[in-house]
Parts: C-alpha cells; sequence; structure tokens
C-alpha cells in the first residue's frame, strides 16, 4: 500500500503567512498561491504527492468555484453552500486515500489553505474589515477543525462512511453541521456523524443537532459506542432524536 | 482539576480488576523504543490486566458471561477508534493484544481498555446494574506519543526498473541541492527498489543485530552521507560556511555543514579542504574512514 503524505507548514510560518496575505486583493491571492514552499516538509515515509496532481486539485476547486462567482463576486450564501458541496466531493476526489494519520495533522491543513490556495479561502470567508486580521478567518487558514479545506474532508468521510450522498449536505443545516463536525469526541466513531446527519435530513419535523448531540455526549463516557454494531448505533442515533423531538415539541407547548 | 467519572449504575471495586500493564512492540511502554516507528509500521499492543472473579461478581452485581474486555486505539489528532481485540473476563491474568497500524493513528494516540457489557439483559430487581449493550463498567487509558521517532529521511518503495539508468539498483538516494534553505525533509529521498521485496522486508526487521540488515542499513547510511557531503561542499563554495549560524536549523544547508563538520572531526582532518580532496580523489577510501570513524561506533551500540 502507497501512503501518501502531503506538504507540511509548521504554525509559526503559517502564522506569519496569514498576516501577510489575509488583506490581499483575490486576484494577488491567486498569483501568490503555490504547490509548494521553501520551509514545507513531509512525514519521514510515504509517497509525496506530486506537485502537479497538488495543482490539479486546487485548480479543480477553483473551476468549481468559478461557476458562483470566483474571483470577482462576493458567493451569496446559497452559492456558499452550494459551492462547498461540490468542494467536498472534490476534496474527496483528490485526498480519499490520506491516511488519519495525515488528515489529523494541523500543518497540513495550514500548507494546503495558506500555501496552495490563499484566494479560494478569502473568496468564500470574505473580508469584512481590512483593521486587523479576524480570528474567525485566521481560522480557515490555520489547520484546526474550521480550516476550509479540512472542514470538506471530514463531511467526505463522514457521508462516505454511511454510504450517503453528496446532496445531504444541501439538506441540513450549516448549523447542524457545524454542531456535528465540531465535536471531536463524537466524530471519533465511525458513522456516528453520518447516522446524526441523515437522521436529521430525512426528518420531516425540524430536529436540532445541537440538542441531539447534547444527548448523546451525555451517554458517550458510559456508553462503548465504538463497540455497537452500525444497526445499534443507528437505533442509539434515533432515540435520541425522538428524545430531542419530544422535549422540544414539549417546551413549545409550554410556551403557547 | 481532575474530573471524576461517576457511573451510574454499580462498578468493580479497586480490588477486583489490577491496573493495567502495557507494553508496545514487547517492551514496557515507558521505555519502548520507538525509533523505527514510521507511516508504514505496524505497533503490537499488549495489556495485562489481573482480574479476581469473585469480586468482581459480588461489586458489580453482574453476569460474568454477559461482559467482556475490549482493547481499543484512538488516534487524537484525528479522532478514530480501531478496536484491537476482545477478551472473555475470567480469574487471573486477562491478556488482550492487537496490532495496529501507525497511519491510523498519527502523532498522539490514547490506547484503552474497557470492561464493557455485552449484551442487554431483562430487568433486575437490583437497579444499579448496568443494563444497556455497551455500558462502560471500568475503563483505563494510556498515552502514547509517536511523533519524530521516524527516521529523518523520507523512505517509499517504488519500480525503480523502469528508468533504465536504474535497472537492477537496489536504492537510490536523492538529494535535491538547488536550494539549500529548504528543509531536508522536503527535498531529500530515499527510494527502495519494490522489485526487491527481501531488501524492504531487510529494513524493516526487527533483528537489529543480523549482520544482513546492519550491511544493508550502513550502506544506505553511505550513500546519504556522500549525498550531504556534497551538499556541504557546494553550499561553501557557494555561500562560505560563516553562514550556519543564519541557517534555518532544519536546512540542507545547515544540516549538510554540522553533518560535514562531524565527519571532519570523526576522522581528524585538519581541514574542510583535506575532506574534499579525500572525497574527490577517491571515493572509496572516503567510504572506509566514514565507516571506520564515524559510523562505526554508533553501529557498535546496536
Amino acid at each position: 500500500m502507497t501512503i501518501l503524505v502531503l506538504p507540511r507548514l509548521n504554525s509559526r510560518i503559517a502564522r506569519e503567512l496569514v498576516a501577510k496575505r489575509w488583506n490581499l486583493a483575490i486576484p494577488v491571492a491567486r498569483e501568490v498561491a503555490a504547490t509548494s514552499h521553501q520551509r514545507a516538509t513531509f512525514a519521514s515515509t510515504g509517497e509525496k504527492i506530486r506537485p502537479e496532481l497538488l495543482g490539479s486539485f486546487i485548480d479543480e476547486l477553483r473551476v468549481s468555484a468559478a461557476g458562483f462567482g470566483y474571483p470577482f463576486r462576493t458567493p451569496s450564501e446559497s452559492d456558499a453552500r452550494a459551492w462547498d458541496v461540490a468542494a467536498t466531493e472534490i476534496t474527496w476526489k483528490y485526498l480519499k486515500n490520506l491516511v488519519i494519520a495525515e488528515a489529523g495533522r494541523l500543518d497540513v491543513w495550514a500548507f494546503l489553505t495558506v500555501v496552495a490556495c490563499p484566494d479560494l479561502v478569502l473568496w468564500r470567508y470574505p473580508v469584512t474589515t481590512k483593521d486587523a486580521l479576524p480570528a474567525g478567518l485566521e481560522a480557515r487558514f490555520l489547520g484546526g477543525r474550521r480550516n476550509l479545506l479540512k472542514r470538506f474532508w471530514q463531511r467526505a468521510r463522514a457521508l462516505t462512511a454511511v454510504g450517503s450522498d453528496w446532496s445531504l449536505l444541501q439538506r441540513v443545516r450549516e448549523d447542524d453541521l457545524v454542531q456535528v463536525f465540531e465535536r471531536p469526541s463524537l466524530a471519533a466513531i465511525p458513522g456516528l456523524a453520518g447516522m446524526l446527519l441523515t437522521q436529521i435530513a430525512s426528518s420531516s419535523e425540524s430536529l436540532s443537532a445541537r440538542d441531539i448531540l447534547k444527548r448523546l455526549n451525555r451517554e458517550l463516557p458510559v456508553t462503548g459506542m465504538y463497540f455497537l454494531p452500525s444497526s445499534e448505533l443507528d437505533g442509539l442515533v434515533f432515540a435520541n432524536s425522538e428524545a430531542s423531538r419530544e422535549a422540544i415539541s414539549r417546551s413549545k407547548k409550554k410556551i403557547r | 482539576m481532575t474530573s471524576v467519572l461517576i457511573f451510574p449504575y454499580r462498578t468493580p471495586s479497586a480490588q477486583a480488576i489490577s491496573e493495567p500493564v502495557w507494553t508496545v512492540n514487547g517492551s514496557s511502554i515507558d521505555s519502548v523504543d520507538l525509533t523505527g516507528v514510521d507511516y508504514y509500521a505496524t505497533i503490537h499492543v499488549r495489556c495485562a490486566i489481573i482480574v479476581d472473579l469473585e469480586e468482581l461478581k459480588r461489586s458489580t452485581c453482574q453476569q460474568i458471561s454477559e461482559l467482556a474486555f475490549i482493547l481499543t486505539a484512538r488516534s487524537d489528532t484525528a479522532g478514530l477508534f480501531s478496536t484491537l481485540c476482545s477478551a472473555d473476563v475470567a480469574e487471573g491474568e486477562v491478556d488482550l493484544g492487537g496490532d495496529v497500524a501507525v497511519a491510523d493513528l498519527g502523532d498522539l494516540a490514547t490506547l484503552q481498555v474497557q470492561l464493557l457489557r455485552t449484551r442487554v439483559v431483562a430487568p433486575e430487581p437490583d437497579s444499579l446494574i448496568a443494563r444497556h449493550k455497551g455500558a462502560v463498567l471500568w475503563s483505563r487509558d494510556e498515552k502514547l506519543r509517536l511523533s519524530g521517532v521516524g527516521s529523518r529521511l523520507s523512505v517509499r518503495a517504488v519500480d525503480l526498473s523502469v528508468d533504465p539508468m536504474l535497472r537492477g539498483v537496489l536504492w537510490q538516494v536523492e538529494l535535491d541541492r538547488s536550494d539549500l534553505y529548504s528543509s531536508v525533509s522536503s527535498v531529500a529521498q530515499v527510494s527502495l527498489n519494490s522489485r526487491h521485496p527481501e531488501l524492504i522486508a531487510l529494513l524493516q526487521s526487527t533483528d537489529e543485530q543480523g549482520l544482513a540488515a546492519r550491511i544493508l542499513r550502513r550502506q544506505l547510511q553511505l550513500d546519504v552521507a556522500r549525498q550531504f557531503v556534497l551538499a556541504a561542499r557546494e553550499f561553501e563554495n557557494d555561500e562560505g560556511a560563516d553562514v550556519l549560524a543564519a541557517l534555518p536549523y532544519d536546512s540542507i544547508g545547515a544540516v549538510s555543514i554540522r553533518f560535514a563538520e562531524k565527519v571532519r572531526a570523526s576522522g581528524g582532518l585538519a581541514s574542510r579542504s583535506e575532506l574534499w580532496s579525500l572525497f574527490d580523489s577517491n571515493p572509496a577510501s572516503f567510504e572506509l574512514i566514514l565507516q571506520a570513524t564515524y559510523l562505526a561506533p554508533a553501529l557498535e551500540t546496536h
């Protein structure tokens, strides 16, 4: 088996570059984008991604973004979400073989966004102030869970784990996606995130991922969820979704 | 502040299950040498606990047949569970062991052993008994750091025979010296010829004392050493050695110069030019000096 490894950019250098790049005009950011960097490093072992392949990946993201206004028009909320779905599929196409150890590294994702596609970050999350680097924008560049491309990879991995199609991402609210993927302890259970999103998307009533996740989180320390077969895990998600639905319904009645 | 988890049901008393003893690749987890660990490696994790069956039954009020120990490993950086093995609950020592790929763990991993309920049971008079499947009755964690212990150079296995110039070679060492400010790990590449799986097997062998493995590693080290010395010379020709302090520590320039200095000092050579001329005049004797001075002591420690 060949293990694909990506360039890494350590957090200090990544922050320095973000400080220089966050207020560039998008065409200028496109000009400075590159598939390599002098200070980039790689894992000790593995097959380094070919620069041409990395270039094709980023170019495909750009072509896709062009359909939603890149680089000159700021995307509307619906355009941004539609591009997210398309970009998730493209990201998976190129990086589905990324091993867990590599995908978990902050410096890998920091390289991809800070060096390879700063223009796409600035287009997807337009800057509203030029005074100081907004913390929210910095998080899209650095390698944490809000990194532009890491979000796509995580979402794709969750969907493929339950055999769902990409359209599921459009059938749930952005807030629900954020709730699901910003809880690493639950995201660690294979398939759980996908099952939860499927449950929310298929429900005729409005379900809140926030509330269901609170319930699942309470069960996590006392239940070995990784041990449960997918049918029983699905049952657990369903039971908690039902409990959440009933609780919300009761509280609505009280308010009336 | 440490948090204590209170289980909402009966759990084993402190006397029922001993604290686990963890080993990785046969060594205690505290002293384990993970020098050879990299993405292609698999580590063997073992956990041993001692169970007092009567005490376990008494304190949990559980049917032992409905419980099992589960050993898992979790990547802390990416968040993914790998279930390694399970074992029935029994009197005395319970051994759990399994293999896990480093590529599934990353830099930091959590090894975990838990006692779980394996199936749902009918309501019992004692309302404090854990009934749901997967209920955790007992749990212990151990952190395992894998970062920074792999080889410094990028190693891959490829079919080198597709290049007519390389047909028959066992490996190729490449060091891109075009930009000596670049980090070593981004410009160095050792390619093993996948047409020789016996070579790869030998390098991955844990038999450090084996003569064949030692010779092979020594030859690889020599090839790498030659590349570094060449880089150092090139850099000094261009820039002069005084810029060492200004170079990034992990850059190919800085690493090469430090390496060449070490070789020169070990060989008792008076000057850099002596080292360069030796290499120019006779690569074979350069290798012999390298083996006799710099590399031999390192090999003897194996």
